[in-house]
C-alpha cells in the first residue's frame, strides 16, 4: 500500500469511528461545525479558489438554504430530507440571479452585486414577520428524519447521528468539487483565472462558467445552511451576518485558495482556534489572538497552509530521492 | 472594415483576404492598424463598418470564444500564457474546445468523461512534444524563460484546433535558434493544413515564408502580393522611409532605419517594439 493510500484510509477510519472514542458532547458538537464550514469553505473555494471571483455575501446563500427548510417543515410540515432538496435548488437559483446579474463584468462588480444581495435578503428575513418571524427567528426546527423500509423512522436527534449525516455531506461535496476541479469545467476556471483573455481566445465561455461555478457553489452553502438550522434547531437573522462570510474567506485563504484540502484544513483551524482560546481567554484576548494568528498565517504562509505544506513536503521527498543530484534549476523551482 | 478609436480612424476600409493554406502576412509600421485588425477578426473589437466573413459566412459580432470554436484562433502581442499553472495545464486548459463534458456530465462521470479526458491528455502530451516543450511539460508556465513561453502560446494556439492561426508577432524577442524553430513550426503547420495570418516586424521570416504579404500604413492597405512584389512596392518603401508627399511629418529615425532595412531585403525591425 502506497504511503498516500495509507493516509487516506486511515483518515477515513479516523473520521467514522470520531464518535466512539471522542464522547464529549461539547468535543462533538465542535466536530459538527467543523464539518459545516467544511461544507461552506469548499463551497467559496469553488469561486474564489478557482475561478478568483469574491463572493463577500456568501452568508446569504448559506441562510437562504437554512430558512427555506425550516420554513417548508415548521409552515408546510415538508419532510426535511425534501426541505433539505428544495434549500439546495433555491440557493442555487440565488446564485444563478446573482451570477448572472454580475458576472458578465465580474470583479469588484460581482463583490458589490454579492454583499448587496446578502444585505436586501438579511432584512427580508428581519421583516417579514409573518413568514419568518423577525428578529427573534423561529425556535424548535425540525430534526431531519429518514424512513428506513422495516425499521420505521430514524431521526438525527443525537450529536452522534447528526455527526454522520454532516460527515455524509461534507464527503459528497468534496467529491463534487474533487470531479469538478480535474475535468474540463475546472480547467476553464482556472483559465479564467489566470487569464481571461486568453481564455476567450482558446474558446472558453468566460460568462457562461463563471454562472455554473456560483451556481455548484451557491448550491453547496445552501446545503450547509439547511444541515445548520436543523442541528441548531433554530433559524434567525444570525444566519446572514457577515461574519460568517468572513470566516468562510478566513478558512480558504488561511488553509490553502485553489486548492481542494485548503478550505477543509482551514476550517478545522479556524473552527476550533476560536473554541481553545474561549476556554483560556477573555474576549478580547481571543480576538486578539485569532487576529495575530491569522495575520502570521497569511503573512509567513501568503499562499495558505496546504500549499505551503505541499512545497515544503515535495522538498524534502526529492533531496530524500537524489541527494546531491538535484539541478540547479529543478531545486529553484520549488523555491 | 472600419474602426476609430475617438476621432481616429484606426483602420479605415480595409479589404484583404487570407487564402486557405496560405502564410499570409501583414506589416506595417507601428500604429499602422495591424493589432486592431487582429481584434476585429477575432471578436474582441467591434468594427464601426465592413464585414469579417470566414468559409464563406459573416463572423461579425460573434463575442471571441464563439470566433475560437470555429477554429479562428489567435496570438497576443504580449506574452499571454496561463501563468501560474504547468506547461502540461496551459495545453489541457487550451484544449477546451475539444471536449464535451458538461457539469452534469462530470458530476456523473462514467467512461463517456473518462474517455474524453484520456484523449485529451494523449492530445496534450502530443502538441508539447511537437512544440519541443516535453522536457518542461511539468514546469509553471511563468517560470519558463521568455523564448520558450513565446513557443508555449503557440503550443495553447494549436490546442484550440485552430484553421487559420492569427500569430500576432510570435518571434518578438525570441534569439536566433527560437526564431529558427518558430519558422519551422509556422511552416509546418501550413503544410499540416493550417493556414495563417501573421503579424511580424522581423522582415526577413516575413519574406521567407510567406506566400502573400498585405501592407498597411496610417489604417490603409498600401500594398499586396507576393513578397518580392510588396517589397519593392513605392509605397510600402515609402511607409517605412517615411518619405512624405508634403502635409505628413515624417524622418523619424527609428522609421528611416526600419526603411533601410527593408529595401535591404530585410534586417529585423524588432527595434520597433
Amino acid at each position: 500500500m502506497s504511503s498516500p493510500a495509507l493516509a487516506v484510509g486511515l483518515l477515513a477510519v479516523l473520521l467514522l469511528t470520531l464518535p466512539f472514542w471522542l464522547r464529549n458532547q461539547y468535543h462533538l458538537h465542535i466536530a459538527i461545525q467543523v464539518g459545516i464550514f467544511a461544507i461552506l469553505a469548499m463551497s467559496l473555494n469553488l469561486l474564489l479558489g478557482y475561478t478568483g471571483q469574491l463572493s463577500l455575501g456568501h452568508a446569504a446563500f448559506f441562510g437562504i438554504g437554512g430558512y427555506t427548510s425550516a420554513l417548508l417543515s415548521k409552515h408546510l410540515d415538508v419532510p426535511v430530507m425534501l426541505g433539505f432538496l428544495a434549500a439546495v435548488g433555491l440557493a442555487a437559483l440565488a446564485g444563478y440571479l446573482v451570477g448572472k446579474i454580475s458576472l458578465r463584468l465580474r470583479g469588484a462588480y460581482f463583490v458589490l452585486v454579492s454583499i448587496s444581495f446578502a444585505g436586501v435578503i438579511a432584512l427580508v428575513s428581519v421583516n417579514w414577520i409573518e413568514l419568518t418571524n423577525g428578529p427573534l427567528g423561529m425556535p424548535n426546527v425540525a430534526a431531519p428524519g429518514i424512513v428506513l423500509p422495516g425499521v420505521g423512522e430514524f431521526v438525527f436527534r443525537s450529536k452522534e447521528s447528526y455527526y454522520y449525516l454532516v460527515l455524509g455531506a461534507a464527503a459528497v461535496s468534496y467529491a463534487v468539487c474533487h470531479r469538478l476541479v480535474h475535468s474540463r469545467f475546472g480547467r476553464a476556471c482556472l483559465a479564467l483565472r489566470e487569464n481571461e483573455v486568453l481564455a476567450q481566445a482558446v474558446g472558453v465561455n468566460g460568462t457562461a462558467y463563471l454562472v455554473v461555478a456560483a451556481v455548484t457553489s451557491a448550491a453547496m452553502a445552501g446545503a450547509a445552511g439547511s444541515l445548520y438550522v436543523h442541528y441548531t434547531r433554530l433559524v434567525s437573522p444570525e444566519v446572514f451576518l457577515f461574519s460568517y462570510t468572513v470566516s468562510m474567506v478566513i478558512m480558504v485563504v488561511a488553509g490553502g485558495k485553489g486548492t481542494l484540502l485548503g478550505p477543509i484544513v482551514g476550517a478545522i483551524i479556524f473552527t476550533i482556534l476560536p473554541e481553545v482560546l474561549r476556554a483560556v481567554a477573555s474576549y478580547q484576548w481571543q480576538m486578539l489572538a485569532y487576529g495575530v494568528l491569522l495575520i502570521l498565517t497569511i503573512f509567513f504562509l501568503p499562499r495558505g497552509i496546504v500549499p505551503a505544506v505541499t512545497s515544503w513536503w515535495g522538498r524534502r521527498r526529492r533531496r530524500a530521492v537524489t541527494p546531491g543530484l538535484v539541478p540547479v534549476a529543478e531545486s529553484e523551482r520549488t523555491l | 472594415m472600419t474602426v476609430r478609436f475617438g476621432g481616429v480612424a484606426a483602420l479605415s476600409d480595409v479589404t484583404f483576404e487570407a487564402q486557405t493554406d496560405h502564410i499570409t502576412s501583414l506589416i506595417g509600421p507601428n500604429g499602422a492598424g495591424k493589432t486592431t485588425l487582429f481584434n476585429v477578426v477575432s471578436g474582441f473589437l467591434r468594427p464601426h463598418g465592413g464585414d469579417v466573413r470566414y468559409e464563406g459566412t459573416s463572423i461579425l459580432g460573434l463575442r471571441p470564444h464563439q470566433v475560437a470554436a470555429r477554429g479562428l484562433v489567435r496570438t497576443f502581442q504580449k506574452t499571454s500564457v496561463f501563468p501560474a499553472v504547468t506547461v502540461f495545464e496551459n495545453v489541457m486548459i487550451a484544449l477546451h474546445t475539444q471536449g464535451t463534458a458538461g457539469v452534469w456530465d462530470i458530476l456523473r462521470g462514467g467512461a463517456k468523461v473518462r474517455d474524453e479526458e484520456a484523449r485529451l491528455t494523449a492530445r496534450a502530451h502530443e502538441l508539447v512534444e511537437i512544440v519541443g516543450l516535453a522536457y518542461r511539460e511539468g514546469d509553471v508556465a511563468g517560470s519558463l524563460p521568455y523564448g520558450e513561453q513565446r513557443i508555449l502560446e503557440v503550443a495553447i494556439a494549436l490546442a484550440a484546433r485552430p484553421r487559420l492561426l492569427l500569430l500576432d508577432e510570435p518571434a518578438a524577442g525570441l534569439n536566433t535558434g527560437e526564431r529558427e524553430e518558430l519558422i519551422a513550426l509556422i511552416a509546418r503547420l501550413r503544410s499540416e493544413g493550417i493556414s495563417v495570418l501573421l503579424v511580424e516586424h522581423d522582415m526577413r521570416l516575413v519574406m521567407g515564408i510567406s506566400d502573400r504579404v498585405v501592407c498597411l500604413d496610417h489604417g490603409r492597405v498600401i500594398a499586396e502580393g507576393a513578397p518580392a512584389v510588396v517589397r519593392v512596392h513605392p509605397e510600402v518603401v515609402r511607409a517605412y522611409l517615411g518619405i512624405s508627399d508634403g502635409d505628413e511629418p515624417s524622418s523619424s529615425d527609428q522609421r528611416t532605419a526600419n526603411g533601410q532595412a527593408l529595401a535591404a531585403g530585410g534586417d529585423t525591425l524588432t527595434a520597433e517594439r
